[in-house]
């Protein structure tokens, strides 16, 4: 019994039914174990990226020239910039917006540069299901390529603070 | 037998079961097992208000207080519940079941006594409005230096407990108070010790130099190894409660109705396959998160 010392010898391998699902969870573990890291790199589910270490504020600069360089437009005094297809474009998170508005075109290529100038953020693309967590000091880059138009929201899926639930922004995608 | 031998070994026969209780030990299991489902009713209320606020008709909470609710929901129920009943089984596991007196009472009081304040500490200033950061306590978000403290104490005292229950696997083999293997039930709880320790370790390795940060001894730690040493305590410390759980499920069975396992050999092969292979279920944090892959 389970609370008393097994008796002699109890080493017994399993046998019959018993050994055929020990088999098949066995196998089953395998099968998943070998998944994981090949869906990771097969599995065209995560974007294609690279991550640079960079400071905080020199980020901050790079996305304001990036902004008075290509901006188009303004919706809730929130800039849109539309960025040179194939180029780079800017997205910042800060407490507690998403900064500024994209404005991409559709089959173009961008290399979005995502990053945080205070505190951890994540990244949720709507109606997208793209999560991406966002850490200060760290420039993630992204090679995407929008293969739909219409607007997609951002949310932000990472506490922030007080404002978190109300942190969100916004990609136009344009034939 | 000296006065103290004979204190440390001194027990009851359990009516409705047989076993022997040693009375030393049956405080340890009490107080911890009380603890733990009174931290349980805590997080669960706190739940119960965080339904009620995102029920609309309701909307019970201000959003500050809601975050607020969130982080005692999630400190209490992912580590105070948790880890106080796995305390619990430890001692009556390692006691009872290997009938043997319990390693050290003295060092026992002093690490129920961190657990207890540790927690204290912790909740105490999450409701004071000082610790809104959620459990997970991301930085550089940044709760009051006490938050941290507070999960230190609790878990070096958790972490000692540990200790104080392997000492006694060690005496109870020594003293050779049984024969051959040990039983399934204690087998499954030094399983769940295990990985307590690799948990708890995990949570000081994360948690000691957040704490040093918020009182300004140094900078703050890089965020994506921050969130890959809390993850070792938070996938770890539910992964505490599956290996305590199978083997309070085999206990009651046995109690319960007689039952004895179908085979000890699978039974504990299963544990040791856990030990081991685990944490590729949590090693997805690895491979999405921004950090490891930076040049």
């Amino acid at each position: 019994m389970s609370i008393f010392h097994p008796k002699g010898n109890w080493f017994r391998p399993p046998t019959g039914s018993e050994r055929l699902w020990v088999g098949m969870a066995l196998a089953w573990c395998l099968v998943m174990s070998v998944t994981m890291p090949w869906w990771h790199f097969q599995g065209k589910q995560n974007a294609p990226q690279n991550t640079y270490e960079v400071d905080p504020g020199v980020f901050n600069d790079r996305v304001n020239e990036f902004v008075e360089t290509n901006q188009v437009g303004e919706m809730n005094n929130i800039p849109i910039v539309q960025p040179e297809p194939g180029g780079d474009a800017y997205l910042m998170g800060r407490i507690w917006q998403w900064y500024p508005i994209l404005k991409l075109k559709k089959d173009q290529t961008y290399r979005i540069h995502l990053s945080s100038i205070d505190l951890q953020h994540g990244f949720s693309l709507i109606p997208m299901n793209m999560n991406i967590h966002v850490l200060p000091g760290y420039d993630y880059v992204m090679t995407i390529t929008p293969t739909s138009t219409g607007e997609f929201s951002i949310i932000c899926n990472e506490f922030c603070g007080i404002g978190h639930h109300r942190m969100t922004g916004k990609i136009i995608v344009e034939a | 037998m000296s006065t103290e031998t004979i204190k440390a070994t001194a027990h009851r026969v359990c009516e409705t079961t047989g076993l022997s209780i040693f009375l030393r030990a049956q405080f340890f299991v009490k107080i911890n097992a009380v603890l733990a489902v009174i931290f349980l009713l805590v997080g669960g209320i706190a739940a119960i208000s965080l339904a009620l606020t995102r029920w609309s008709n309701v909307m019970l909470l201000s959003d500050v207080w809601y975050y607020r609710m969130l982080t005692l929901h999630g400190v209490n129920m992912l580590i105070f519940w948790i880890i106080f009943f796995e305390i619990a089984i430890l001692y009556f596991a390692s006691t009872t079941l290997l009938n043997t007196k319990m390693f050290s009472k003295n060092l026992a009081h002093v690490f129920l006594a961190l657990m207890v304040g540790g927690a204290l500490l912790t909740n105490y200033i999450i409701l004071d409005g000082r610790a809104d950061v959620l459990i997970t306590s991301y930085p550089p978000l940044e709760a009051h230096p006490i938050f941290y403290l507070g999960i230190i104490l609790f878990a070096v005292g958790a972490l000692n407990v540990c200790f104080n229950f392997f000492a006694t696997l060690y005496i109870a083999k020594k003293n050779k108070t049984y024969e051959g293997s040990m039983p399934l039930v204690t087998f499954g709880a030094t399983t769940a010790a295990i990985i307590a320790v690799v948990a708890l370790l995990h949570g000081a390795a994360a948690l000691v130099p957040t704490f040093f940060w918020s009182m300004g001894w140094m900078e703050m730690m890089d965020t994506g190894t921050y969130r890959l040493l809390w993850w070792g305590l938070g996938h770890h410390s539910q992964q505490i409660n599956v290996a305590a759980m199978v083997s309070v499920w085999y206990f009651v069975a046995t109690m319960s109705t007689g039952a004895k396992p179908l085979n000890e050999t699978v039974c504990r092969g299963a544990f040791i396959l856990y030990i081991l292979f685990i944490n590729l279920a949590a090693a997805h944090h690895l491979l999405v998160d921004p950090g490891l892959s930076s040049e």
